[in-house]
């Protein structure tokens, strides 16, 4: 820079006062443990930049959050690495956090006149907890939901003040897309303005503090801080290559998943569940943080109790430590929680794989919600399990579907149709069972019928015997075989398939399929795509 | 003024009507096993600030048949909020802070401050209907919300 244009924009800025505040004193002289305030707020700068970064893309509410998110993983150039950053970083700034502060409080760095320098570090935490608590929920898959939903339920178990206060987090009685709005607004408007106001408090804090003839921070203590905020941010690029943050399927308030908080809360969950309220999710945590704010007057200048400052620095640090380690192994051991750990990721793994044929404009969640074996099992449940058993659960009033298509089901029906297993329990009871001596034909009868279904392979030998043995056995006497051939009982041709089980279900007591004896309800108040659903899910039911 | 003024606009919520209770259906009751909780999820229109939508989950219930009569419970830990899980035919237990709790509802172990809360249900026709209500968390008293 040339001398000129210095002295220009000194007069108009003040950049020697600007370069000098960059260049603090450096009581004590550079050390390596100093880094940590450095590394601190270059985590903080990255997550601003790749925040920012971020918020091009991210669309808060509840239909778009998910999709938004998607597409910064799946179609951003790069987006899943810079959405990796954002959240390792995240980490990052909690634990650099965590150092600085034990850091400070085991320098005794809060003694006069550096008290303030000491409480607005403080500050910070609730300020970065805040960011990591709002920044859970805006993808709005089911890991921000489930925890962000706890999360206000113990705001909302605060006594008298509780529901007021949640409400007011969430923008209403439950988490809903006012909540998002509300979230991302603190977290990228609210609580950058709060960050930067206790950055800045400490900044002006740290240089009042009188250091006579102490050596200025560079070059040596900025080298170092440069070397390790290079090493930390190489290793933030290693964790989000090797280890993909990935999404969540979309947050579902219905279905089973099991809630954990991010990793820096469990010891906090932990501690709530080993020590009896209000102790363990008030009381300890709340005596904890009033003493670290009073230590600068419990370990004064004049009469040092270091023993003491140690021990309450140190204390809660390692039992913040055992009962992370407690909360991990209790979770490695718990077959519930891994079975729905499981379940989340494929989950997870099914809405990645659909969202790529488009999301849903009216929510992402529909992806799983509407995905037709899902949706039909839904369905059936609601409109068909009253009549029909599947599995050992549902009515009896008609057959039982366990198995409905497969081998062994239809030839079950062939063998025996009375039995109240098929037909016994309904009006339908005009079919013979195969003669004993005919059983030999089983095996062709079902090939036979399960081709027509179009389901999964056949042996075309013994579809051909079983046709065959279809005519011999007289079975066109009561079965139309050709199109549209309606005789005494149901229709065959393409029998389970789906235009089959559609025409079928749409008309049960047609002329092609059962007749007016079945009592079995027409499906007039499903639509097309539910009806196609239930048939979906109806072809699932046979064996592969 | 501005402080007043951004204040109301920030405590909006605060005068937001929730969805409001009603009967919910749940389906017939031969989809439950004789004596064995069993968790469904309840669907019905959900007002979403400005948004609309007409077939959504609004949360879970428990539903435990004995013969013609059913038993309904929220799913919703009256702890912090979480959602239980039929662990076992005769365990409803909280994931989150391992509240655990009789099929009946009450508390066995944990710190849940209350037992599951009851939902009024009846049978009509054959199908089970719930009277969907939150409750607030925390408290020892059941309070609807």
């Amino acid at each position: 820079m040339s001398a000129r244009l210095r002295a220009w924009l000194d007069a108009r800025l003040g950049l020697g006062a600007l370069l000098d505040a960059l260049n603090p004193a450096l009581p004590g002289g550079p050390a390596w443990t100093r880094v940590t305030g450095g590394v601190l707020v270059a985590a903080l700068l990255l997550q601003v930049t790749t925040g920012v970064c971020l918020a091009h893309f991210y669309a808060p509410s509840t239909t778009s959050a998910w999709g938004s998110v998607w597409f910064v993983e799946h179609r951003v150039l790069g987006g899943w690495l810079l959405r990796g950053l954002h959240a390792y970083g995240a980490s990052a700034v909690i634990v650099c956090l965590g150092v600085h502060l034990v850091r400070l409080g085991l320098a005794a760095a809060y003694r006069a006149p550096r008290e303030l320098v000491w409480i607005l570090s403080l500050a910070l935490v609730p300020v970065i907890v805040g960011f990591g608590l709002t920044g859970y929920l805006l993808p709005w898959d089911q890991r921000g939901y489930w925890a962000t939903h706890v999360a206000t339920g113990i705001a909302a178990s605060t006594p008298v003040v509780g529901e007021t206060a949640a409400t007011l987090l969430r923008g209403g009685p439950e988490l809903s897309t006012l909540t998002l709005s509300r979230f991302f607004a603190l977290h990228t408007l609210v609580l950058p303005g709060c960050l930067g106001l206790v950055l800045l408090l400490g900044w002006r804090a740290r240089a009042r503090v009188p250091a006579p003839d102490a050596p200025r921070y560079w070059p040596t203590q900025g080298a170092r801080t440069l070397l390790a905020v290079a090493l930390g941010v190489a290793a933030l690029f290693a964790l989000a290559l090797l280890r993909r943050v990935g999404l969540e399927a979309p947050a579902d308030p219905g279905g089973t998943y099991v809630p954990r908080p991010e990793w820096y809360f469990a010891p906090l969950r932990q501690l709530l569940k080993t020590v009896p309220e209000p102790w363990g999710s008030v009381v300890l945590p709340g005596l904890v943080g009033a003493a670290w704010l009073a230590l600068p007057w419990l370990d004064p200048e004049p009469r040092p109790r270091r023993r003491l400052a140690q021990a309450l620095i140190l204390l809660p640090v390692l039992g913040y430590g055992v009962l992370g380690a407690l909360a991990f192994s209790a979770d490695l051991a718990d077959g519930d929680y891994q079975d729905a750990r499981a379940a989340a990721d494929e989950d997870a793994e099914l809405a990645l794989r659909l969202a790529e044929d488009g999301i849903p404009a009216a929510g992402a969640h529909l992806l799983l919600s509407r995905y037709p074996p899902r949706w039909g099992a839904r369905l059936f449940e609601a409109h068909c399990q009253r009549c029909h058993r599947v599995n050992g659960r549902g009515g009896e009033d008609g057959p039982d579907l366990t198995g409905y298509l497969g081998r062994a089901w239809l030839q079950g029906v062939i063998k025996d149709p009375n039995d109240p297993r098929y037909f016994g329990h309904t009006k339908l009871r005009g079919m013979d069972p195969l003669p004993p001596e005919h059983h030999d034909q089983l095996p062709a009868l079902t090939e036979f019928l399960r081709a027509q279904s179009g389901l999964g392979t056949t042996d075309a030998a013994l579809v051909q015997q079983g046709e065959d043995a279809f005519y011999e056995l007289e079975c066109n006497a009561c079965h139309g075989i050709e199109p549209g051939e309606a005789i005494l009982g149901p229709n065959l041709h393409g029998y389970g398939s789906a235009a089959w089980l559609t025409g079928f279900l749409r008309d049960p007591a047609g002329e092609l399929y059962y007749f007016e004896d079945n009592e079995m309800p027409d499906s007039a108040d499903l639509s097309d795509a539910e009806l196609e659903a239930l048939v979906t899910y109806l072809h699932g039911l046979a064996p592969r | 003024m501005l402080g007043v003024g951004a204040t109301a606009v920030w405590g909006t919520p605060l005068t937001l009507e929730g969805g409001g209770a009603s009967w919910k259906a749940l389906g017939s009751l031969e989809r439950f096993p004789e004596g064995v909780p069993v968790k469904v999820p309840v669907v019905g229109v959900r007002q979403d600030a400005w948004a609309r939508s007409e077939a959504e989950t609004l949360g879970n219930v428990i539903v435990r048949r004995e013969g013609e009569a059913v038993h309904v419970l929220s799913a919703t830990c009256p702890h912090n909020g979480c959602d239980v899980f039929c662990r076992a035919a005769d365990s409803l237990f909280c994931p989150c802070h391992d509240s655990d709790f009789a099929p009946d509802g009450s508390v066995r172990t944990g710190p849940s401050p209350r037992g599951l809360d009851p939902l009024e249900a009846k049978v009509e026709d054959g199908e089970v209907h719930v009277r969907f209500v939150r409750f607030e968390v925390g408290t020892d008293e059941r309070r609807p919300l």
